[in-house]
């Protein structure tokens, strides 16, 4: 039975870093998470076909989270000939209109677009707690707490019923305990990092800090905590923060790195 | 006195793959030539602070040579807080238009926010004949003919005097290459491969050019080096070969990570 995994693709916040770009993911390489700038060129540079991924969910439509959506519409379609057989999962309130930002973006100079990419992907819009299915995995979402409307996803494998949750970017919730309950693996932001963030900041930017990413792990009995979506020089503050406030395992999401769960 | 530099960040048409992006060219670190999807990690790789390029030129609009604006705009505005320093030069048909796909792409979700964005990039449309100054620079813009409205780029560096030329995605025509003569490079697109154009009617409407067409050019243009980009990679051996048996003048494949003084 293969291990379902985590593949990290990028983990800094909006500010990439050299080798390391804005934070994305593939999950068992079938789905995408979110789309760094560079996604096309860092999935083929781990040797990942991009059009073996016919699924995409946003965690949200904040731009280090989708530049790279426009790239991989172009390409899906170059060797595709068209863009169906794609979905894209995203919050209600802004997942179709970042779509079509994107297809705009790619054929603004072309007379008739529908001509070109014959039809328009699959969007899903979700607001609040959803379930969904899809090959591999049984998907549920709840709303997460950011500047812009946002989803929290957890993925249960069917095949071996291990479940890996995504924070997204978000604030510290009570019901996160409940939503990401005994997973085997949790990646979680922490963008303020080692720091408690001036509650004042926080109202306002709406992400978390390794002790909330720490909180959201003991109350959902999470198994392992992969920590993400850090300016890198914060990396090792949070490292170490987070690891001083549990006993399970916590690791950095090492771009390049695959994490099973 | 510094001797100017081709970087090649990308030699790719339009599919990319491993380690290989789309067409994209700094010279010496100063200016972009177009602007491809990895464009900020692929400065990163070499060393580059992002920011210290200052003006993006484009040769065209198609996505392969332009949706690297994305994450250029975002990158430079992260690090410098303000993008009225960044100057953005393209075929005047589009480039506004196109900045403010990419403005809204990325900053739409913010507009009526208090953190709406309301400082735009300076943006220069070109025409052909017109010449701008950086800098380092003189750049004059040249008529291309492509699928959409497109340019070819003369640039002098006014420190050495040398020229570099960058025919963007064009088919030959009568008086092309006349704007280029005695240029030290030239690099030139080979999307049709070893082809001849003429045998191509589609070539009417999409507009590209072979090996014979940029040999011709470099050879009208009497210029001193010859590369060439813009295909995939199982065509780069055959295409430099085929040409170098049909000119005196040195071809090379415009290898993307590698620096090329000039």
């Amino acid at each position: 039975m293969a291990q379902p995994f985590v593949r990290v693709l990028g983990s800094c916040d909006w500010h990439p870093t050299k080798g390391n770009d804005h934070s994305h993911y593939t999950l068992s390489d079938k789905i995408l998470i979110d789309a760094g700038s560079a996604a096309l060129m860092n999935l083929l540079n781990q040797d990942v076909e991009p059009t073996d991924i016919p699924l995409i969910c946003f965690t949200h439509m904040h731009a280090d989270h989708y530049m790279g959506l426009a790239p991989f519409l172009l390409n899906w379609r170059v060797v595709k000939g068209s863009l169906g057989g794609l979905t894209i999962v995203g919050p209600k309130a802004s997942v179709r209109k970042a779509v079509s930002l994107a297809l705009h973006l790619v054929y603004h100079d072309s007379s008739d677009m529908m001509e070109e990419i014959k039809t328009l992907p699959k969007i899903v819009e979700l607001e609040g707690d959803c379930t969904f299915e899809t090959e591999d995995f049984i998907v549920h979402t709840t709303d997460s707490q950011h500047s812009v409307p946002g989803l929290c996803y957890t993925f249960t494998d069917k095949a071996t019923g291990h479940k890996v949750g995504l924070s997204g970017d978000t604030g510290y919730q009570e019901k996160y305990g409940a939503f990401f309950r005994d997973c085997d693996l949790l990646l979680h932001e922490c963008s303020f990092g080692g720091e408690t963030p001036e509650k004042e900041r926080n109202i306002k930017s709406r992400h978390s800090s390794a002790e909330e990413a720490v909180r959201v792990t003991l109350e959902s009995g999470a198994k392992k905590l992969l920590l993400t979506h850090t300016y890198e020089p914060k990396r090792e503050a949070a490292l170490a923060t987070a690891r001083k406030g549990l006993s399970v395992p916590v690791e950095w999401a090492l771009p390049g790195k695959v994490f099973e769960f | 006195m510094n001797t100017p530099y081709l970087r090649v960040l990308g030699s790719c048409s339009t599919r990319q793959s491993k380690n290989n992006d789309f067409a994209c060219y700094t010279l010496s670190d100063k200016l972009l030539i177009d602007a491809n999807t990895g464009i900020i990690q692929h400065l990163f790789d070499a060393g580059i602070n992002p920011a210290s390029i200052r003006t993006v030129l484009f040769t065209h609009l198609h996505p392969d040579h332009a949706m690297g604006l994305l994450p250029f705009i975002f990158q430079f505005h992260i690090q410098t807080g303000d993008l009225s320093h960044l100057t953005i030069a393209g075929p005047k048909d589009s480039i506004f238009r196109y900045v403010d796909l990419a403005m809204d792409y990325l900053y739409g979700e913010l507009r009526g926010t208090e953190y709406e964005y309301k400082v735009w990039p300076k943006i220069i449309p070109l025409s052909p004949g017109d010449e701008i100054e950086t800098e380092d620079f003189r750049i004059l813009a040249c008529e291309a003919q492509h699928a959409v409205p497109a340019l070819s780029y003369r640039i002098t560096d006014k420190q050495s005097g040398k020229v570099a030329v960058f025919s963007g995605d064009t088919r030959y025509f009568e008086g092309y290459s006349k704007p280029f003569a005695n240029a030290d490079i030239l690099v030139h697109e080979v999307s049709l491969q070893l082809e001849h154009a003429e045998n191509l009617p589609g070539n009417t409407r999409y507009r590209h050019s072979s090996i014979h067409d940029a040999v011709k050019v470099a050879t009208e243009a009497q210029v001193k080096r010859l590369f060439f980009t813009h295909n995939t990679p199982e065509w780069r051996e055959k295409c430099v070969t085929a040409a170098q048996d049909m000119t005196s003048i040195p071809v090379q494949w415009a290898e993307e990570g590698q620096v090329f003084p000039y």
